[in-house]
């Protein structure tokens, strides 16, 4: 009598473990890619940054003792390791296709299931580690969840002057006195300067492309008769802008400009009853849910849904308040918020050089976790005897850190609107109070 | 707007001039940060608001004769008018009287 997944070769953990290494490090998911990856003794990660760098040894007349040397700028930093993970559960009548009781097509049915399973587990593990990366990299600091449930805050201390702001009028998308160019020159003088970086990558998502390319200096100075050959809107065209990055890149002299599209989404359950003309929310879990995001509320009675800004976050109470009222009534525990985000902000433009003296600025520590002291992406399996199954664990532990603080500037080159009554930013039009929601039919 | 004193909260960039966070600027503050603060952007907090003197309500000058185009109206302006003369004295009238 077979008991649990204990007979079926394909769930035995090594396989799994192959699956999974199989799946990592997925090519559309860039920011965890550019730097490399060490292990810490402990889930105390514990690294050094610097500021500046560039030291001279100093002339000593001959016979005389040698001065004592230190790196300047260097400053200690702890933080315990986050850690993430999910099961999903396997019931016994999957197991049974596992193993082959049937036809050779039911089992291959189910072990391209169980593959597809897998992935979906590793990429949404993957996704946790490079949101992980993006905090680091746009906004300089996170939360996340430590033992005890005790929710706490790690921050990278980039310098404020690397954490520019334009001013109104300066806007690249509408500011009257836009200068895209002047801004990129003085970021990258700023990084030569304090740390002696070339900027070798610069970043940001396609509404910033836009930006770039609908630029009337830029265009200008890209004509046939001023730069290159004119081919802003040839070659390798960006599939959103239909522009060529490389043309941009070349032009502001950044060997790797990386336009990065990719999302990720959130889902909370709604947990009280919400009326018509409500303008606040309460769910099962508002952890990743952000001001200025928009989410998308699903009325599972009527098949439909309809769209909100979030005006703010209140963590205690797990409540959203919403930009407006919902048109539609939601029940607790039956309907449900997606929020879905770029990892890069719609307002920002980052420069970094990815190395200062031949090393790397910022790297990913892998902390150990679980019995074993695994480090990495782990997944094991726990069988369940009523009602029989398994659950299949995906378990990760880590933390980004950044050895030079003064190796990135980040721009923000777009103003967000400002909610002043409620003390948030977020990106909602001045006038489209009412356009900004739309209610459409899912059916 | 007046602004006296202003601190940056976030290090702003507006062409080549850079306020780093933190610093505190006095009057007079820049146009481009003045915006910053009508636009209520976040970037800039009023510390200390001046009077503003161009701001102040400029007195109406009083135009009751000029507007008046009936007679009606010219009337009940000149009633008005009586009403608000002062009362002369005594001796004065009596003054006036005799002249007649």
């Amino acid at each position: 009598m077979p008991r649990g997944s204990s007979d079926i070769s394909i769930l035995r953990l090594e396989v799994m473990q192959k699956f999974l290494t199989t799946f990592q490090s997925p090519p559309n998911l860039v920011l965890m890619n550019i730097f490399g990856s060490s292990a810490s003794p402990s889930s105390s990660i514990k690294w050094e940054s610097q500021r500046g760098g560039r030291g001279m040894t100093p002339f000593v007349p001959p016979g005389a003792p040698a001065p004592t040397t230190a790196p300047h700028g260097i400053a200690e930093h702890t933080a315990e390791a986050a850690y993430w993970k999910e099961k999903m559960y396997f019931d016994e009548e999957f197991l049974n296709n596992l193993r082959q009781p049937g036809t050779e097509a039911t089992y291959q049915s189910a072990a391209k299931t169980l593959a597809r399973e897998l992935a979906l587990l590793s990429n949404r593990s993957n996704r946790r580690k490079e949101w992980m990366f993006a905090k680091m990299l746009f906004n300089g600091s996170f939360d996340y969840a430590v033992k005890g449930g005790v929710k706490i805050s790690v921050d990278y201390d980039i310098p404020d002057d690397h954490q520019v702001e334009l001013a109104d009028a300066y806007n690249w998308n509408d500011g009257a006195s836009a200068d895209i160019l002047g801004d990129i020159q003085d970021g990258k003088i700023k990084i030569s300067d304090d740390c002696g970086g070339l900027v070798d990558l610069a970043i940001c998502n396609s509404s910033v492309l836009k930006m770039l390319a609908d630029d009337t200096t830029l265009r200008g100075i890209l004509q046939k008769n001023a730069f290159g050959d004119g081919g802003l809107y040839k070659g390798d065209l960006h599939n959103l802008i239909g522009v060529n990055p490389k043309v941009l890149g070349a032009l502001l002299d950044i060997p790797n400009l990386v336009i990065y599209d990719e999302k990720y989404e959130v889902r909370a359950w709604i947990t009280a009853a919400v009326s018509v003309g409500q303008s606040h929310i309460e769910v099962d879990d508002v952890s990743d849910f952000e001001a200025g995001g928009t989410i998308r509320l699903y009325n599972r009675t009527l098949n439909t849904y309809e769209d909100r800004y979030i005006a703010a976050v209140a963590t205690e109470t797990n409540m959203l308040q919403l930009s407006q009222g919902v048109t539609s009534a939601y029940k607790a525990s039956k309907d449900y918020i997606t929020m879905g985000k770029s990892f890069i902000p719609d307002d920002k433009f980052v420069m970094m050089a990815t190395k200062v003296d031949n090393q790397p600025i910022a790297e990913y520590q892998e902390a150990p976790f679980g019995l074993g002291r695994n480090y990495g992406q782990y997944t094991d399996k726990d069988d369940v005897w009523d009602p029989e199954g398994t659950y299949i664990r995906v378990q990760d532990k880590g933390l980004p850190v950044l050895y030079n603080r003064d190796a990135m500037y980040i721009l923000d080159v777009k103003k967000m609107f400002a909610t002043a009554a409620l003390g948030v930013t977020g990106d909602i039009p001045a006038s489209s109070s009412s356009s900004s929601s739309t209610t459409t039919s899912t059916a | 707007m007046k602004i006296e004193k202003a601190i940056m909260l976030k290090t702003l960039k507006a062409g080549k001039t850079v306020w780093e966070k933190g610093t505190v600027l006095s009057a007079p503050v820049p146009a481009d940060i003045v915006v910053e603060v009508q636009k209520d952007t976040g970037t800039v907090e009023v510390l200390e608001q001046g009077r503003d003197i161009q701001s102040k309500p400029v007195p109406v000058p009083k135009e009751k004769f000029k507007k008046a185009t009936t007679t009606t109206t010219i009337r009940a302006i000149a009633q008005v008018e009586e009403k608000e003369k002062p009362k002369l004295k005594p001796k004065l009238k009596l003054k006036l009287r005799k002249k007649k």
